[in-house]
């Protein structure tokens, strides 16, 4: 039943987007082209060649960011649309009938945001690209080159300290994702906590996300302002790779842990507090 | 004593101050159609998004087949809301096909034969669909499931006299035979003749809850007429309105 709440989640979602997509992609080769079609100075057609590229271009480059600006915002409103809409406005009827596990419709629903938030950073990288024109393919070229050699240099230098390394840069990245989950569940638990309300039910889903955070805040500072930083740092008890990785560990655990509680809380109220208009 | 199909002791619904539903018990049995009669705001669409777990109760419990509304709930019956539930962007069968992944008891030709009888393509988005032709096409696919209850809220509400008798017509003769139908409905008279079993809600209260057969016998009235002398308004409510003859047979509501 979760991988067919996926599919159906993830062609309301999608179809949404893909205008936007086309649109940054259209938008960034209109201004790929501008930037990478050069006239000779003396060529007869260079003033107004040059005209256009000067007001043409800067209408073309206003026009690139506000397309980005739409991929990021829409991508955010699609992932708050689709719980507000999907499960606590009409459709609500239909998917809050349906013989599944309420932890299954709102993971579902989280799941997909993810995997759609990973599409669109992929457009914003592949519209930048498709600016940079054949430059960004040198300078990805370099890079690439000089990212091998680094690599191999560390190689030799310590291998294990590297291996280290690059496990502790895949706790980050699990550290980020558990991150987007985290505040995907901080939003569909306001908005469940909003739906309480017997008016201004959006209203107050502002308003419980702005005390969500700011209780969070006040709570992350206490605990770093108290936390026992320089055990982890003394070689008595950990090895400096240890060390490394309880670091990475408490950030991933950090970000998990309101992400479990967030679920959990989203759950009990669409559970046992379902107010469905 | 048996197990009933729908057990509601107690139940109990408030939204603020006001209480939508005042400790009502009802105990319904398969195999029957039964009217769930009031009039506006007399809690009849409390009381079915209860049973579907789409509220939660103040106080009381129900039991559906001996379960309290959860997934099992849900897979038993088939819930007919008095709105549309789908996104607009769906394709009609795109919605076949949900009720097909998701529900076992549903059976797909039966809902295409159907909305094919009714000139409704498949192909069609359900935005450019009339809302006649969006509401036949949503009681086709409840009423192409095998459920044990079907709760049908107000589904002859809001549509053209042919249109309800295609509604009432489709329920008849598509329901499984050992399942219950709950149909909510003010529209007495158009249901009258298909009921086994009323239950009468007022003001939140269960007034009544009896077979057809026996308020005939016994009140030597029809459901409809039963209707009226209980939901009556007082005459004080609109002056004028009627000259006060023939109150059995003639009112405002009709």
């Amino acid at each position: 039943m979760f991988r067919k709440l996926i599919k159906y989640e993830w062609v309301a979602m999608i179809r949404s987007m893909i205008p936007v997509y086309i649109a940054m992609i259209a938008v960034s080769l209109l201004n790929g082209i501008m930037l990478h079609i050069g006239v000779d100075i003396n060529h007869p057609a260079y003033r107004f060649w040059d005209w256009i590229t000067t007001y043409f271009g800067g209408l073309m480059a206003f026009l690139y960011v506000t397309v980005m600006m739409v991929l990021i915002v829409f991508t955010c409103i699609m992932i708050i649309q689709r719980f507000y809409k999907g499960l606590l406005g009409r459709e609500g009827y239909l998917m809050l009938t349906l013989p599944v596990k309420t932890w299954e419709l709102v993971f579902s629903k989280a799941l997909v945001s993810f995997f759609v938030s990973i599409c669109s950073v992929i457009i914003a990288i592949l519209s930048i690209c498709i600016l940079g024109g054949t430059t960004f393919l040198k300078v990805f070229s370099d890079f690439s080159e000089a990212l091998g050699e680094l690599i191999q240099m560390a190689i030799e230098y310590d291998a294990a300290a590297l291996t280290h390394m690059v496990l502790f840069c895949v706790e980050i990245v699990l550290a980020g994702a558990a991150g987007f989950f985290a505040n995907v569940y901080q939003g569909y638990l306001s908005m469940s906590l909003g739906q309480l309300a017997r008016n201004h039910k959006v209203a107050m889903s502002v308003v419980w996300y702005i005390g969500i955070s700011n209780g969070v805040g006040l709570i992350s500072i206490i605990i770093m302002s108290n936390w026992p930083s320089n055990w982890l740092f003394h070689t008595d008890y950990f090895s400096e790779y240890a060390a490394l990785h309880i670091v990475g560990a408490v950030i991933l655990l950090s970000q998990i842990i309101p992400a479990v509680i967030y679920g959990i809380g989203t759950d009990y109220i669409l559970k046992r507090k379902l107010n469905l208009e | 004593m048996t197990e009933g199909l729908l057990v509601c002791s107690g139940l109990t619904k408030r939204f603020g101050r006001k209480e939508a539903l005042k400790n009502v018990n009802i105990r319904l049995e398969g195999g029957k159609i039964i009217g769930l009669l009031g009039p506006n705001g007399s809690g009849k669409t409390t009381f079915i998004k209860l049973v579907n777990g789409l509220l939660m109760p103040d106080a009381g419990s129900i039991l559906i087949d001996g379960k309290a509304p959860g997934v099992y709930s849900k897979s038993i019956i088939s819930y007919l809301p008095d709105r549309m539930y789908f996104a607009n962007w769906m394709r009609v069968k795109d919605i076949v096909e949900m009720f097909h992944d998701f529900y076992q008891d549903f059976n797909k030709e039966k809902a295409v034969d159907m909305l094919n009888r009714l000139n409704i393509g498949l192909e069609e988005r359900m935005k450019h669909l009339s809302k006649g032709n969006k509401e036949k096409v949503q009681l086709v696919l409840v009423m192409s499931r095998r459920a044990k209850l079907y709760l049908l809220d107000e589904p002859i509400g809001g549509v053209d006299p042919a249109a309800r008798d295609f509604i009432l017509h489709t329920i008849l003769t598509n329901y499984s035979e050992d399942a219950s139908v709950l149909i909510s409905t003010h529209l007495i008279a158009d249901v009258e003749k298909v009921l086994d079993e009323v239950i009468f809600l007022k003001d939140g209260e269960l007034v009544r809850q009896d077979s057809v057969d026996h308020i005939r016998e016994v009140e030597g009235m029809s459901v409809d007429q039963l209707f009226r002398s209980i939901f009556a308004v007082p005459e004080s409510d609109y002056p004028g309105l009627w000259d006060g003859a023939d109150r059995g047979q003639a009112g405002p509501g009709r």
